[in-house]
């Protein structure tokens, strides 16, 4: 569970987040979404602990200890580990300062990569692997993934993804994922918030999101729908709208189509860049 | 943690060993040493003090050193860690191996060595107190050598005013005892502004997170600035008249 409450944060003069708010609950898959700079992976940096908010709280759920870090996996955009270290002494490492009693690099063993090779010689997609294994090491209640996946290979996305679904399928594991490759999660996500100025703009479960945003190809505007965005052609237009509710859907001239995740999440930031 | 930092610590006192490369100069030194009929044992007592300098501001200085050339502060913020269990980690290995290092020279150099002690826990905790706020090594040096600038107007100011509370000079503790109030007096401002502000440092740029930094440490330094002033004349004429 990841309790966030009136909180505010910015960077120097610019405001991110004021009385932002939020509640997920332990066990859910979310996604949060925005356009570049709305605060999405600063927000998964406040709830990593890594960013302290100027004011407000992040509250986590009490059977994780004092220090929730200790049950928080966090993989930044920017990976961040001691570059310098080789595999063997970063596992070390990372052993002593969670007192691990031991540490399963099959995981690592599976991508090739040598115990001795320093972290700064891995290529982005090895580091992501190494990664996620320090982080599936402490066991994690919470996993924060930022938008990392984008860059590493189609077959590393893979076991990437594939961790993530051995692991919920152990235990309830909170997620929170920023931007991920929306194709390749659609089937784990179970909810998707959309950042706005850095507010909530939409926070939906993503059944209901999917029953909610339709494409309508008309030659004329509905104009008694939200349109979140539109692609004009020639004889006819497409219209992205949101919210799209079954009394709506009689008064629509023209077809209804619907939209898989990333359709649904490009209408939305379409939206917000138009 | 501790192990990390231990073999840190031994890497830093390895690069600074790394003036032994100027063996080659000694060669030079020898002729000018024959020469002039230095005693052999004062240049090795000299070149063993200048390791300890080095070694003392150094690893001070690279305290964060791991963090910013790995760009790992984040890495290290996620960890289940106290920001005093950090700074303990990171301090307490380098602090061991300066001690080591200065017990030694009372063994190479002789006993009279120990009341510089003082001297050293300044460089090394004012290196790293300033290594929060400069980057560069060579900035940091800078601010160690004005710190051991100041450290000696600082020392004869106290030396006289603790004379007029009834401590006598030029007793050893008396000595020492002063070093060690001079020491404090510059360091605990430092201090104070590092732990204040690496207790709520996060990853933002560090530029935005100095402000606490900056307010406890420059009126500190003003107000120090002030104090050797009024009494810098009189502390004079008391060196002068013992």
């Amino acid at each position: 569970m990841i309790e966030i409450e009136g909180l505010s944060f910015s960077y120097g003069k610019t405001m991110i987040f004021r009385d932002f708010s939020l509640r997920i609950p332990k066990g859910q898959v979310c996604l949060i979404t925005g356009i570049n700079g709305v605060g999405k992976s600063t927000l998964l940096r406040l709830m990593a602990g890594v960013l302290r908010p100027a004011k407000g709280e992040i509250r986590f759920d009490p059977n994780m200890g004092a220090d929730p870090r200790a049950k928080i996996g966090f993989i930044s955009d920017v990976l961040s580990l001691y570059e310098s270290l080789t595999i063997a002494q970063a596992i070390d490492f990372h052993k002593s300062v969670y007192a691990l009693p031991s540490f399963d690099d099959s995981l690592i063993r599976h991508t090739k990569i040598g115990h001795d090779k320093k972290i700064k010689e891995l290529s982005t997609g090895q580091r992501t692997i190494f990664h996620l294994s320090l982080v599936l090491s402490i066991e994690p209640e919470i996993l924060l993934i930022d938008e990392i996946i984008h860059s590493i290979d189609a077959y590393l996305r893979k076991v990437f993804l594939e961790q993530i679904v051995q692991l919920l399928l152990k235990r309830p594991v909170t997620v929170v994922m920023v931007n991920v490759n929306f194709h390749d999660i659609e089937h784990l996500v179970e909810r998707v918030i959309l950042l706005k100025s850095g507010e909530i703009a939409v926070d939906e479960n993503i059944e209901e999101l999917k029953a909610k945003v339709k494409k309508i190809i008309s030659g004329s505007r509905p104009e008694f729908l939200n349109i979140l965005s539109q692609i004009d052609y020639s004889d006819h237009s497409e219209f992205y709208v949101y919210p799209c509710t079954d009394d709506l859907k009689e008064k629509i001239e023209g077809e209804i189509v619907d939209l898989n995740l990333t359709e649904i999440v490009s209408a939305f930031i379409g939206g917000e860049y138009a | 943690m501790l192990k990390k930092e231990c073999l840190e610590a031994i890497k830093k006192l390895l690069e600074s060993l790394l003036i032994l490369i100027v063996i080659p100069l000694a060669i030079v030194w020898d002729k000018l040493v024959a020469h002039n009929g230095w005693p052999y044992a004062d240049i090795f007592k000299g070149g063993y003090i200048a390791t300890l300098v080095i070694y003392a501001v150094y690893a001070g200085a690279t305290i964060f050193l791991p963090e910013r050339r790995d760009r790992a502060f984040e890495y290290l913020f996620s960890l289940p860690l106290t920001r005093s269990q950090i700074v303990m980690a990171k301090v307490l290995p380098r602090f061991v191996i300066l001690v080591i290092l200065f017990l030694l020279s009372a063994v190479f150099i002789g006993h009279g060595v120990l009341a510089s002690g003082i001297i050293f826990i300044l460089l090394f905790f004012g290196a790293a107190s300033l290594s929060i706020a400069v980057n560069s090594i060579i900035l940091n040096l800078v601010g160690v050598s004005f710190l051991f600038a100041a450290f000696q107007p600082c020392f004869n100011v106290l030396s006289y005013l603790l004379s007029k509370l009834g401590l006598k000079f030029p007793s050893v503790l008396a000595f020492i005892f002063a070093q060690l109030c001079s020491a404090l007096l510059l360091l605990i401002p430092l201090w104070l502004a590092f732990w204040l502000t690496f207790k709520k440092l996060d990853v933002k740029p560090i530029r935005l997170q100095m402000k606490t930094y900056y307010s406890i440490l420059l009126p500190s330094l003003a107000g120090l600035a002030a104090f050797i002033l009024l009494f810098y004349k009189k502390s004079m004429s008391w060196i002068i008249a013992r």
